[in-house]
């Protein structure tokens, strides 16, 4: 019985015993007299009353002492200052930035929660079965379709596709990164309300366009966009689209952000039928919506079976929620929308929130139970005037709430004003408005577990003094008092603040390796623009030849893919492959000056050159680890892929160096549909004009799409950005904590050489020398900072080598880091005691012993 | 001077006394529902109970579970000596209080 658990956790055992057995026997009284209904109604008031009289008596007359400790505790921080200021602030710097921290993990975890539906939307993700590397988001158009025809469970299917498309309304003319293709399905799949336009009908005509409220804004201004018509230019061809819906702005918590939408149906107008109905391209994503009370895992085997016959691989479907897209996808990242997170983050940011959290409590803890001297004769008192030991615990847990209270509001200024700098920190657009409930609970859970941790050890370490002890011997007891407890929680703080440091300074390093290795190619000076207009692709030599005529300008080139981003992959045939085996190769289609332009080695055979007329048809260049792979002897002139090997490129990187290097080839495309990308190099003098003459040049050859470039070296660093990140947010976050790490120690030394004065005092008067005083002040801390500095070392190799091991190739973490971080925290920890020491070890002795 | 006790405290402690040993949580509530024709809450029968057993007045006996409460026990309640005299204190109050007020006032204020 309900009623049972609530007043068993009321009532002491007897009392429980009494009540409920009273209760009941009048229940049973009730229930034949009343009915059920009028008897439990009855059974409910009665607890309820019991209730509101246990409250009356526990919390009211608490609440009448509790005036008098929020007193005391305001005249102790007012007669303290030095130290209430410390407390306040070590604990409010930990409290912003678990304050901001969670906001941050609250944020990533709200990602795509807003779709009423969401337990039931999932993506395709398509895999190759005995394939080794990771499935990727994108599955055959025709799949979407099939899905609902086949399976009554599927409710709503929607091919998604992302094109970038050049979008003209007047003399408004812009490049549209966010252009999708969609099926009508995917208003049914997805929560995206729509501001104005017809519901029924938005995407049902081809040339229908829907666009979000920031884009009709852009284009439209105060105009009404429904029933305009916009022209927009995907595969060189403008076409009209008439606007029929506004959509509100997709949220900034979404794995993917669209700016368009329009019917795939459209892009099967520019592309050809069979390019959107074909099971034999996996350019699309597909997203459905499955019926509420079916299963993800019973459909995997059933999508399998949708492809048997049409594909000659065997597929390995994997169903994702799309709640696990941002933080837990499975695939890779080449065919996302956006980008995505890792839960991985989260929790490494986490973990360092709660260590600041606990060093700023462990200060709370070491100077409360330091100081306690001060309040011994206070408590005397209060346990001889019959305060309970209880009721002590309780005034020393209030006081730690009203310290944390006060440390909470400065933490919400801290967090607020430092809110920007965290958010362009890590990389995330979190906006968590603060009256959201969850982040209301996030900060009081913060408030209650500082208090909570900080609070229990001093509550019951001060609760526990002797009144005649204190009273009778007038002395300071507590004070000395586990000074070993004390050094523990100091040790701690410093064990955690040194592997902060030998983190940051690992990673930094492992930065600067990755941006300094040698790729393999020379990526200063080059930039890549995409060419969008098909026929320049197809007739790309005039566009070339008079960009080389330019003097600033040394070398041109197209390829199929970028180096930072080639897109191709394809499981090969050769002379004598194995039946069993079916590696990827990536592929990657260039022209004649591609690889000088690069300035990439060949280590066999030769190049690829236009004297020889059946280069262009034929030749293959293989990398040095697409050669150990087919495990031939003398590549030079073998089959490969419908080809002939030429030669043999010296390994380079096109992946972050995450990865190790994969095997890749090359053909010559000249002239094709597939020659997507311009390199130019250009000189390192006079960079902007050369960019406008290039500007210039392309504005003749392709006037429908604007210019739009990238260097190399800067896409290159792009790759690297998460580790950047990181690496920022160590090097604040370490700061931090060796901060609040060090207004503990210097609460500490201030306390200590307090304790001493008389000592100190004496000795000097014995001849001791100022610096022989200061060795002996400072020895005590110090050897705390080198024991914890052993400690740390050990533990941050240990993760840190962890985090380097998701490189293939890594930087190593010399003796010189710990050594260094060793000086660093011991100088750091010097400073903070030699500002005390100095000041006790010159004090006059005369005035020291005078102090009583 | 100690303080006399409540009206409430004091109706309770007289319907203990009434049952003589067969005062327990239900049956108090009961021979009060009897005697003043209200249902009083349980809540408000414990709290001046709880208030007499820690003034003494009153003592808790543990008795016997019973099927009909569900296995528990039940609690008598029997009045002290000190409670006794207490209560004979608050009557002689009462009375000297009383005395000298004409019955005509009183049905008038009514």
């Amino acid at each position: 019985m309900k009623a049972n658990r609530i007043m068993k956790f009321l009532f002491s055992r007897d009392s429980y015993c009494e009540r409920s057995g009273d209760l009941e026997e009048a229940y049973a009284d009730y229930l034949e007299e009343e009915g059920p209904i009028r008897a439990k109604a009855w059974l409910w008031l009665q607890i309820l009353k019991l209730c509101f009289g246990i409250i009356r008596v526990n919390i009211v007359w608490r609440f009448v002492m509790l005036k008098n400790y929020l007193k005391i505790a305001f005249r102790n921080l007012k007669r303290h200052k030095g130290y209430a200021v410390m407390n306040i602030l070590g604990l409010a710097v930990g409290m912003a930035c678990c304050i901001l921290i969670m906001l941050y993990v609250q944020y990533e975890l709200s990602y795509d929660l807003y779709h009423t539906n969401a337990d039931h939307i999932y993506r395709i993700l398509l895999g190759r079965e005995g394939f080794i590397d990771r499935p990727f988001a994108g599955s055959p158009p025709r799949l979407a379709a099939a899905l609902k025809d086949n399976y009554p469970d599927v409710l709503y299917a929607s091919r998604v596709k992302n094109e970038v498309t050049s979008v003209r309304y007047k003399n408004r003319f812009f490049r549209e990164n966010r252009f999708y293709f969609v099926d009508s399905d995917f208003l049914e799949i997805f929560d995206f309300p729509l501001l104005s336009g017809n519901p029924e009908s938005t995407l049902d005509d081809p040339l229908s366009l829907l666009l979000t409220n920031e884009m009709a804004q852009k284009y439209f201004g105060n105009e009404e966009p429904v029933g305009r018509v916009i022209s927009c230019n995907t595969y060189g061809r403008p076409v009209d689209y008439r606007v029929t819906g506004v959509l509100d702005n997709v949220p900034s918590n979404s794995h993917f952000h669209f700016d368009f939408l329009t019917p795939v149906s459209s892009l099967g107008e520019l592309r050809g039928e069979a390019y959107i109905n074909s099971w034999n391209n996996n350019a699309f994503k597909t997203y459905l919506r499955i019926a509420e009370d079916s299963s993800p895992e019973g459909l995997t085997t059933k999508v399998e079976a949708l492809f048997a016959g049409k594909i000659p691989w065997k597929p390995d479907i994997t169903l994702e929620n799309i709640k696990d897209i941002h933080l837990f996808s499975e695939a890779n990242p080449d065919m996302e929308l956006e980008p995505n997170s890792d839960v991985r983050y989260l929790h490494f940011f986490s973990a360092i929130a709660f260590f600041i959290m606990l060093i700023a409590c462990f200060n709370y803890i070491n100077l409360s139970t330091a100081n306690s001297a001060r309040r011994s004769m206070e408590i005397g008192i209060r346990k001889v005037v019959g305060a309970q030991k209880g009721q002590i615990a309780r005034q020393f847990f209030s006081e730690v709430l009203l310290l944390s209270l006060m440390a909470l509001i400065l933490a919400g200024l801290l967090a607020g004003l430092f809110l920007p700098t965290f958010r362009s920190l890590i990389g995330s657009e979190m906006n968590t408005p603060w009256t959201d409930p969850a982040a209301v609970a996030g900060v009081l859970g913060i408030m209650l577990f500082t208090g909570i941790v900080s609070g229990v050890y001093p509550a019951l370490f001060l609760s526990s003094f002797r009144p005649m002890a204190v009273l009778k011997t007038r002395s300071r007891t507590g004070s000395s008092n586990r000074p070993f407890f004390r050094n523990t929680l100091v040790v701690f703080q410093f064990v955690i603040s040194a592997a902060l440091i030998i983190s940051t300074v690992t990673i930094s390093k492992q930065l600067h390796y990755i941006q300094n290795r040698k790729m393999g190619f020379n990526k200063d000076y080059v930039l890549t623009a995409l060419i969008g207009d098909q026929s320049l692709r197809e007739n790309n030599g005039p566009l070339k030849a008079e960009l080389t005529n330019h003097p600033n300008i040394l070398s041109v080139s197209t390829s199929s893919g970028l180096l930072t981003d080639i897109g191709w992959g394809v499981g090969p045939d050769w002379e004598g492959k194995p039946q069993d085996q079916n590696p990827m190769f990536y592929k990657i289609g260039v022209d004649f000056n591609y690889l000088d332009l690069y300035e990439m080695d060949v280590i066999a055979g030769r190049k690829f050159s236009r004297e020889y007329a059946t280069d262009e048809k034929e030749a293959v260049l293989l990398s040095e680890t697409a050669l150990k792979i087919t495990g031939w002897e003398d590549p030079i002139g073998k089959r490969f892929d419908e080809g002939i090997v030429v030669g043999i490129v010296k390994d380079f990187h096109f992946e972050p160096l995450r990865e190790s290097i994969k095997p890749i080839f090359f053909r010559v495309m000249t002239d094709s549909n597939t020659s997507f990308f311009l390199s130019i190099k250009i000189k390192s003098e006079d960079i902007p004009s050369t960019l406008a003459s290039v500007d210039k040049t392309w504005k003749k050859f392709s006037p429908d799409y604007p210019f739009s470039y990238t260097f190399v070296d800067g896409a290159i660093e792009n790759l690297y950005r998460s580790e950047q990140r990181i690496g920022n947010a160590f090097k604040y976050f370490s700061l931090i904590a060796i901060f609040i790490a060090c207004l503990g120690l210097f609460g500490l030394t201030s306390f200590r050489v307090e304790q001493r004065t008389k000592e100190i005092g004496i000795r000097k008067i014995m001849g001791a020398s100022v610096p022989k005083i200061m060795m002996m002040l400072t020895f005590d801390f110090a050897k705390l900072v080198l024991l914890a500095n052993i400690i740390a070392w050990p533990a941050a190799f240990y993760f840190v080598n962890r985090w380097l091991e998701g490189f293939a190739y890594r930087t190593v973490m010399g003796p010189w880091i710990f050594l260094l971080t060793g000086i660093v925290t011991l100088v750091i920890a010097l400073m903070t005691i030699g500002i005390q020491s100095v000041k006790a070890a010159t004090a006059n002795p005369a005035d020291s012993l005078r102090y009583e | 001077m100690k303080k006399f006790m409540t009206r409430n405290e004091e109706i309770i402690l007289l319907t203990i006394l009434k049952l003589k040993g067969e005062a327990y949580g239900v049956s108090i509530r009961k021979q009060i529902y009897l005697d003043l024709g209200n249902r009083w809450s349980f809540a408000s029968i414990y709290q001046p109970l709880d208030n007499l057993v820690r003034k003494k007045y009153v003592k808790r006996i543990k008795g016997d579970p019973t099927a009909r409460r569900g296995g528990k026990r039940k609690f008598y309640y029997e009045v002290t000596q000190e409670g006794l005299r207490n209560l004979r204190k608050l009557k002689k109050a009462h009375e000297q209080v009383w005395s000298g007020i004409p019955g005509i006032s009183l049905e008038n204020g009514k």
